[in-house]
């Protein structure tokens, strides 16, 4: 996915910011943040053509990126000059091709989402990165043309009011990572140092990129002009995306009690043993077990030992949760820190103090699992 | 509750845009009826007047069709609401509390709750002043906070949801390295960063002051002395596991238990100020921050009655004071004549019954 002028990104953007140059010309903001108003603005002047953060582009756009991938084609990777890692076209047409991709290929929705979060985040961790080493005015403009967010200057610091923010970041389809208790808070403002700004910077711009992802996907799908590359693209990347992953976000391993997460196993053993347990531990449950692709049936006969179990109200609430009907939308489990807001984590702490949800710390069972049979099969190889 | 009604039935509240809320009534017959809406105040009023019911609520959101089923409502936008209720904010659980036998020292302790709350966070991070919040009691267990600034109104609950871990779970410091080995457990000097610096530093050095034991090791205290912000504060990496436990124990102390259900939830039914809690006798009453001081509910929030009713005293577990005339435990069994306010309370809670061959 990653085009190969991209593979050196972090350790190549710290260097060229070594040279410490004091005013940089937009070209190289282009380079550093393509999906910025330096990219479309580069596009604009050196390509013409539609403004770069649209969800669709035009046919000459296409046919500029053509003529690039050509070129690539023709020289094999040890004839590419060491050159500048951030040479803007590079990194434009990088970002414009990779984002064409992901909203006009075959791949189910879901899974382009998750390829783009995987892009989102290399991307945004060059992007705090670099920003780190901007200077004040270089952050503060992107925050203000990039995010919509004006910073304030105070000193060394910037300030950015927490209204801005919550406007702002509330719009986005899914939230920054960042929470709220985590910001430097003071009276109604978020008091960043410039690493703290970059930081933050990444965070948002890792949403504003999803969502903007969504849009397109949502433009894409009733588009006509899908670009001819798309599909030669997508063949080439077979070799290094199996089918087998295009799931959605159902982790797909064996049901394995043994390695539920403390909270999960409470609530079945209360449900066993025919105890009433709130609903909001129920709900955990069903998209728990719909997210590690327990079949429904499984799920709605967990529950029939339930005190208040009635047949048809527990299939249709599963249902529900399965995204079999209403909305259609499958529900994901609550997080650990929903579970211990709501006082069903039965633990002080968490599982695994990295990991903050419930598959995550399944997974991370299967894992350990893995590892301990993997060291097993070893020792008992080694010692016949 | 006519009587009440008859004569106080306009300081019921009557909410901004009154046309876009849904209204819920409880009825004393077990009945509950929602999805009402009421053009002007004055319906409303008479409405109460007419129907007389156990409770009165409003939605926090606004609804371009308020009377319409929940799924054709068309939300547009939801104060922001803040449940303190005794059980939870006390972390009790006192079965006196949950019959909603609550003494003056409980109200205070959850408007020491209240407080921390409206300081701390409404207005100490959200930068938010007594105009963008309106304050409630209850008129049961406890008290409502409803934001009311337009950004805090637009938000959806996942942002909801962060704000409740925020006020509720608080955040434990993000312990990183620092210099020569060392490891530093704040990143920041604002935020929970610096209430937990602050608390940590009062606790710790108010201890040694007077020589108690903190098990912390010296070093560090004697670094907690000197530091004046939470970033300057780094310690051994064999110290983080002691002083974890004293950062776990600021989160217990700082966070304040809301009912994260009710600050989540888009679309709840919150009681209308200025209706009578029907389950508990009392006046759910708008405040000022400035009136919660003074505020004591059996005094403050009890209904305009002026009648007087003879009871046959159950089980009053602890004295219970009413304009001027008081209950407990040494009336059992006695009938006596009591204010309707007074009578009410104690008869909803169980504790006395109407003497009827006094009727």
């Amino acid at each position: 996915m990653r085009n190969r002028c991209n593979a050196r990104s972090s350790e190549s953007a710290v260097r060229i910011l070594e040279s410490k140059e004091t005013s940089v010309d937009s070209a190289t903001l282009a380079a550093r943040y393509p999906f910025s108003h330096w990219g479309s603005s580069f596009i604009l002047s050196s390509w013409g053509g539609e403004e770069l953060r649209e969800e669709l582009l035009n046919e000459s756009v296409y046919a500029k990126l053509g003529k690039i991938f050509s070129r690539a084609q023709r020289s094999a990777p040890e004839t590419i000059p060491e050159v500048d890692y951030l040479y803007p076209e590079n990194e434009v047409s990088a970002y414009i091709a990779i984002m064409s991709f992901l909203a006009y290929s075959d791949y189910p929705e879901n899974y382009k989402m998750r390829l783009g979060g995987h892009y989102f985040g290399w991307i945004t961790r060059r992007t705090v990165t670099l920003l780190e080493s901007e200077s004040q005015g270089t952050i503060r403009e992107y925050y203000q043309t990039d995010l919509g967010l004006p910073l304030v200057a105070q000193g060394d610091i910037v300030s950015l009011s927490l209204k801005d923010y919550l406007a702002k970041a509330s719009k986005f389809v899914s939230p920054p990572k960042r929470t709220l208790a985590t910001l430097p808070l003071r009276r109604g403002e978020i008091i960043l140092s410039k690493h703290q700004a970059a930081d933050l910077a990444g965070d948002l711009t890792f949403a504003y990129l999803a969502g903007l992802l969504e849009r397109k996907i949502q433009v894409a799908r009733g588009a006509t002009n899908k670009p001819a590359w798309i599909s030669s693209v997508q063949t080439y990347m077979k070799e290094f995306i199996p089918e087998s992953t295009m799931f959605d976000e159902t982790v797909n391993r064996p049901n394995d009690p043994t390695k539920y997460p403390p909270c999960i196993s409470l609530f079945v053993e209360q449900l066993a043993k025919r105890e009433s347990i709130p609903h909001f531990a129920r709900f955990a449950v069903a998209s728990f077990m719909r997210q590690i692709g327990v079949e429904k049936d499984y799920v709605v006969k967990l529950f029939t030992t339930a005190s208040d179990f009635r047949a048809e109200m527990t299939k249709y609430q599963v249902s529900h949760i399965y995204g079999e009907i209403g909305s259609h939308t499958s529900y994901t489990a609550p997080s650990c820190d929903s579970l211990k807001i709501s006082r069903l984590c039965p633990i002080d702490g968490y599982c695994n103090p990295r990991l903050k949800h419930p598959v995550s710390v399944y997974l991370w069972k299967w894992r350990l699992a893995k590892g301990e049979s993997r060291r097993a099969t070893k020792a008992i190889s080694n010692t016949e | 509750m006519k009587e009440h009604y008859d004569s106080s039935v306009g300081e019921v509240y009557c909410p901004e845009s009154i046309e876009l809320r849904e209204f819920g009534f409880a009825f004393f017959i077990g009945q509950f009826r929602r999805h009402i809406s009421f053009k002007h105040g004055r319906d409303l009023h008479s409405y109460i007047q007419q129907a007389l019911p156990k409770d009165v609520y409003y939605s926090v959101a606004s609804y371009r069709r308020a009377a319409a089923p929940m799924a054709d409502k068309g939300w547009m936008e939801a104060e922001l609401p803040f449940d303190l209720d005794a059980e939870q904010v006390l972390r009790t659980d006192d079965p006196l509390v949950k019959d909603g036998w609550i003494s003056n020292i409980y109200y205070e302790e959850i408007k020491r709750e209240l407080f921390k709350l409206l300081d701390n966070f409404i207005e100490a991070d959200f930068g938010l002043t007594s105009r963008d919040y309106t304050i409630a009691f209850s008129g049961g267990r406890g008290f409502h906070v409803r934001i009311t600034d337009r950004v805090f109104k637009e938000l959806g609950s996942q942002f909801r949801r962060q704000i409740v871990e925020h006020v509720a779970l608080g955040h434990m410091p993000e312990w990183a390295p620092a210099k020569r080995g060392a490891i530093a457990p704040f990143t920041h000097d604002y935020g929970w960063d610096l209430r937990t610096f602050s608390w940590l530093k009062n606790r710790v050095v108010a201890h040694r002051d007077r020589s108690s034991p903190t098990h912390l090791p010296l070093r560090i205290v004697s670094q907690l002395a000197t530091a004046s912000k939470p970033t300057e504060l780094c310690v051994r990496r064999t110290d983080r596991k002691v002083l974890d436990e004293y950062l776990r124990e600021a989160m217990n102390n700082l966070t304040v238990a809301i009912d994260e259900r009710v600050t989540v939830d888009l679309n709840r039914l919150l009681r209308a100020a200025g209706s009578v809690h029907g389950g508990s006798g009392l006046v759910c009453k708008i405040l000022s921050k400035t009136d919660l001081d003074g505020f004591e509910p059996l005094t403050s929030a009890v209904m305009n009655l002026r009648s007087s009713k003879r009871l046959l005293v159950e089980n009053v577990p602890l004295r219970v004071e009413i304009k001027g005339e008081s209950l407990g435990p040494s009336d059992k069994g006695k009938s006596i004549e009591v204010n309707s306010a007074l009578a009410y309370y104690v008869v909803v809670r169980r504790g006395a019954k109407f003497d009827i061959k006094a009727i």
